[in-house]
């Protein structure tokens, strides 16, 4: 059935771009008289089957209509209103439905993912949501939206049994996944003593074994500096020998110039780690060796010189 | 070798960036922000909500290259207005909408439905546009639009976009940014506390900031929270502030990445570049490889895109040029980092102090000719276009027309933005 007539009883409502027209957008016929309609469907405040079609309709073209997905949230509620428990459930499911569709569709919008959020309020069914954040994250293992989504499931409905399993599998999949790293420290943030020696010891395990596979990822080297700078390095000496080891590379050519073919091999990562970890012994000779580090990445890290300067002139600055 | 590299790019970085600047086709960029001002294709539909902001980034970006004087100011300045949602009764929020996409006559005009409200983000971006285009905002009802943002303030101190949207800190940022331009510096006008503690409960394990408490960290939310801080006079309570300069200095491949592990993008040598800058490092980054980077994301018939071979759009050339200026590039206009718009018309606004000409800088001989050009366009010779007036005429509608003796009553009328007056 066209437009026109589903609407029959309907004047379209225009848009008035006024005398000049700023960005102004070509839009095409159908685009015109969908919003053209949609215009006096919200204006009357027409909570219907057919206004909600029209919704859909305005969403297809402009998935970031705001407006459209707020008139969806509030058509909803007020059809059933007085319907059944189960009517209206039925109802919010069927949108949790096309909210799936559009969630594939449009993967980084903001509107679709706060609506989704609304409608798995509605129907109250949050085990499903994993499934599906799991479905969008294997065609992008770094989606913000999905990442915030799964973690508002998590914590709204104490979803946290399988996740650590999950976040050890993606990471598997990827190791430089920054996503899976975050996650995996919001997991235990919320289900474990993060700074209990139990834990610390068990992460630095965890986070060493990756590092010891693929030395030069900042992901893995971020979570152990995590894990371990709010407790304090000295109190786990293992972290320091792990870097002295592998920024040895680093170390061993100290006395003479680095070859430029060897500067991709030297772990930035380990030596960075080691200023931190010297600085923060607070000792004239921790302090001292830190400054000749800071010298050496100033070499090494050219595109970060200036802030290997200041970091030796700063031996406080993590303090 | 590498020492070499990095002892000449430390003394001679100034000669370096002249040579460089002059590989920017900056001209070709103009044009680009003036052709998009105009019409987008139908493709562009997806930003039918949102035109405030394109056209934000394409006055800023000209206002960036010295070149607002190809604009009409007074026809965006109206068109501006005319999106101004003015309250229904007193104490009612007020603020802009994304566009005209709601209907009803061309003017600031009150809601036509409880769905027709102002958004928070096309507020911010509705009062930058106004100061850029040289507009005293004097037509901006500022109890409304303030009454706008502290309705949209939740319980855990973020901001939604607009009553019953998401929200994040991106609207944090839009809402500190209003009070300011709306002379509340204080933000009095919001819970100046619970939101500096939504922003710090973001701080991550790894120093940088997500877009709320526990999600990842993330370039853009990391300039939204710091620009909010430094607005709302909070930034000293942030705790780990150098872990932050040493997650934003890692991003910088050569461009800059959003997060870890990333493929670099140039709208991050703002967002991180802006960072920096208020978090005191402005002068760490790599000056040389960010143009570079964003020489090689440059389009040939203008634009800059996010990467290389990628297609050029607003957002990204905008902000391109924005991580060039930060890094000290010649031609292009200072930035006011706290707001996203160039610090001549922050100035001029009354948003920043005018700079004293006469205190000498320490650092350099330049404090004369820097203040000189943050209260003046440049107009580079090269570059010479003019926005095309367009062919119909237009005609009010008759029964707004009915209400004014003269067409320069009713444009007037229009300027300023007030509701229609009573027959
Ligand atoms: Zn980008």
């Amino acid at each position: 059935m066209k437009l026109a007539d589903v609407f029959s009883d309907l004047e379209p409502l225009e848009q008035n771009e006024g005398p000049q027209p700023v960005v102004q957008i070509a839009a095409t016929p159908q685009f015109v008289e969908v919003m053209g309609y949609f215009r006096r469907v919200l204006v009357n405040q027409e909570f219907s089957q057919r206004a909600l079609q029209l919704s859909a309709q305005a969403i297809a073209l402009n998935a970031a209509n705001y407006t459209a997905w707020q008139f969806r949230r509030r058509c909803l509620t007020e059809l059933h209103a007085a319907s059944s428990e189960e009517q209206r459930l039925a109802a919010w499911r069927d949108e949790l439905e096309f909210c799936d569709e559009q969630c594939r569709n449009n993967m980084k919008n903001y509107q679709v993912w706060f609506h989704r959020r609304a409608c798995v309020e509605q129907v109250g069914e949050p085990q499903k949501e994993l499934q599906f954040i799991e479905e969008i994250l294997a065609e992008d293992a770094k989606n913000y939206h999905a990442w915030g989504h799964r973690q508002w499931a998590l914590r709204t409905y104490s979803l946290w049994a399988d996740e650590l399993s999950f976040v050890e599998r993606l990471i598997k999949e990827d190791l430089r996944n920054n996503s899976a790293w975050n996650q995996r420290y919001y997991v235990l943030q919320h289900t474990t003593d993060i700074k209990s020696p139990e834990v610390v010891k068990a992460e630095i395990a965890f986070a060493s074994k990756w590092i010891e596979i693929e030395p030069n990822n900042d992901s893995s080297w971020a979570y152990l500096k995590g894990i371990v700078r709010p407790v304090g390095y000295s109190a786990y000496p293992e972290v320091q020998q792990m870097c002295e080891r592998l920024a040895a590379g680093a170390l061993d050519e100290a006395a003479g110039p680095t070859q430029e073919g060897d500067a991709s091999k030297i772990c930035l990562n380990a030596l960075s780690l080691l200023v931190d970890i010297l600085q923060a012994q607070n000792t004239p000779k921790g302090t001292a060796r830190a400054e000749a580090l800071c010298k050496q990445l100033q070499r090494l890290d050219p595109i970060r010189i200036n802030y290997w300067i200041w970091r030796a002139q700063q031996p406080r600055a993590m303090g | 070798m590498l020492k070499t590299a990095a002892t000449l790019y430390r003394y001679h970085h100034r000669i370096l960036l002249a040579v460089m600047a002059a590989g920017l086709n900056l001209s070709s960029h103009a044009n680009y922000f003036l052709k998009c001002l105009q019409t987008l294709p139908h493709q562009y539909t997806s930003l039918d909500t949102n035109r405030l902001t394109v056209a934000y980034f394409c006055v800023a970006g000209l206002d960036v290259l010295g070149r607002l004087d190809a604009l009409d100011a007074p026809r965006i300045i109206r068109w501006v207005y005319a999106q101004q949602v003015l309250p229904t009764a007193a104490g009612a929020p007020g603020g802009f909408r994304g566009g005209p996409f709601l209907g009803g006559e061309f003017c600031g005009r009150p809601a036509n439905s409880s769905f027709d409200s102002g958004h928070i983000a096309m507020t911010y971006t509705a009062l930058a546009l106004l100061a850029m285009l040289g507009d005293d905002l004097s037509a901006v009802d500022r109890t409304a639009a303030l009454a706008l943002v502290s309705s949209l303030q939740d319980s855990s101190g973020a901001f939604s976009s607009t009553a019953g949207g998401e929200s994040d800190m991106r609207f944090v940022f839009c809402a500190a940014a209003i009070c300011t331009m709306l002379g509340d510096p204080g933000c009095s006008s919001i819970d100046v506390d619970a939101a500096t503690s939504y922003i710090l409960a973001s701080q991550n394990y790894d120093g940088g900031i997500g877009l709320g408490p526990g999600m990842e960290s993330h370039g853009g939310s990391i300039y939204t929270a710091v620009a909010a801080l430094t607005l709302l006079g909070t930034l000293p309570r942030l705790p780990r502030a150098n872990e932050l300069v040493h997650w934003c200095i890692h991003r910088q491949l050569g461009g800059y990445q959003g997060r870890p592990n990333k493929d670099e993008d140039t709208c991050y040598s703002f967002w991180l570049g802006a960072s920096l800058e208020l978090l005191g490092a402005g002068g760490m980054s790599d000056r040389v490889a960010i143009g570079d980077f964003a020489s090689r994301c440059e389009f040939k018939h203008g634009g800059i895109g996010k990467c290389a071979g990628n297609h050029p759009d607003v957002l990204h050339s905008y902000y391109a040029l924005c991580g060039l200026s930060l890094a000290g590039w010649e031609g292009l206009s200072r930035l006011d980092a706290r707001l996203g718009i160039t610090r001549r018309a922050s100035i001029s606004a009354g948003w920043l102090p005018m700079p004293n000409a006469d205190s000498a800088c320490a650092e350099c001989d330049e404090a004369q000719s820097h203040a000189m050009e943050d209260l003046s366009l440049r107009h580079a010779s090269d570059v010479k276009v003019a926005l095309e007036q367009p062919t119909a005429g237009y005609a009010p509608p008759s029964f707004i027309e009915s209400s004014f003796r003269t067409k320069v009553e009713y444009e007037r009328w229009v300027a300023s933005g007030r509701a229609l007056p009573s027959q």
